[in-house]
């Protein structure tokens, strides 16, 4: 590789990392508006919509409807998934546990039009809530 | 047809044909890193099409990926098709843009892989209206880098071999 290719990849390598940054410093600005969770306020939305928030430091299951059908969503342990849903891909079946410690993109089905995400991410989507 | 363009269409058959499997083999066999992201190991192919036969059947190389491998795989004219149509054919024009300016195969590698991921964002974020997948954006790009490293190592070896073999363009 030539050097200036090296520096084209450098810098972009240098944008993402600083917009990571810059995305994770706006996530802490938490308002707290939905009071204290034994966990976190995990956030599901549909249509750009949040449609439910459930307490990741409470072990249960919630069903959503999104565009296709039915998504189901268990909570153990801190964790969260999908454990079934009804659509073609089945992605979000695959995307498996997620907690706030996972790095990453949070639980999208497209099909569905559904994201879970914590409530800091949610915040900084600016969706309504 | 000449015995060159009998060469010539074989090879590109050939390579369709590679890039299909390994485009299923690798949605079968490997997880996705997050859930999400695939190493594109398919971009091997369009990039060996590229070099050794040259960017018209690097094209019909990638279109023949998307439209086959999705066929086969039940995909067509779904959000799975419409996603990764929108990531060959942004990473395509950018693979032709490397050629054009002759960068060298793990630099158009890495851009391609970069110009796919984002073509995919691009794709869910107009047709799918959700503009907040920009905020994925970074993720993907840092993610590419190492994987279009990977495909774009693979490759060259793979050039380099089938470089005795080259056919002519005329």
């Amino acid at each position: 590789m030539k050097k200036k290719e090296v520096l084209v990849i450098g810098i972009i390598l240098l944008v993402a990392i600083g917009t990571l940054l810059f995305l994770n410093k706006r996530n802490g600005l938490d308002d707290g508006s939905l009071g204290e969770a034994k966990g976190e306020w995990i956030g599901v939305i549909h249509h750009n919509k949040v449609v439910l928030y459930f307490d990741s430091g409470i072990d249960d299951t919630y069903t959503v409807k999104g565009d296709i059908g039915e998504m189901v969503i268990e909570v153990k342990d801190q964790s969260w998934r999908v454990l079934e849903v009804e659509c073609p891909n089945h992605v979000c079946e695959q995307m498996g546990w997620h907690n706030t410690d996972t790095i990453g993109i949070p639980i999208t089905c497209v099909p569905n039009d559904i994201v879970i995400a914590e409530k800091k991410t949610i915040d900084n989507m600016e969706i309504q809530p | 047809m000449s015995i060159n363009k009998n060469r010539r269409f074989t090879y590109l058959a050939l390579l369709s044909a590679m890039a299909i499997a390994l485009n299923l083999l690798e949605t079968a066999l490997i997880p996705p890193i997050m859930g999400v992201f695939r190493v594109g190991l398919a971009n091997i192919i369009a990039l060996l099409a590229l070099m050794i036969l040259g960017p018209k059947e690097m094209i019909a190389v990638n279109g023949m990926r998307v439209i086959i491998g999705n066929l086969i795989s039940g995909r067509f004219l779904g959000s799975t098709f419409w996603i990764s149509l929108g990531g060959v054919v942004l990473s395509t024009i950018i693979l032709l843009l490397m050629y054009k300016i002759k960068s060298s195969v793990i630099f158009s590698s890495v851009m391609s892989a970069i110009a796919h991921s984002s073509g995919q964002v691009l794709v869910v974020m107009m047709f799918y209206q959700q503009p907040w997948m920009i905020t994925f954006l970074p993720y993907f790009l840092i993610m590419s880098i190492p994987t279009g490293f990977i495909t774009g190592y693979l490759a060259k070896i793979a050039i380099d071999r089938v470089k005795p073999l080259r056919i002519d363009k005329k």
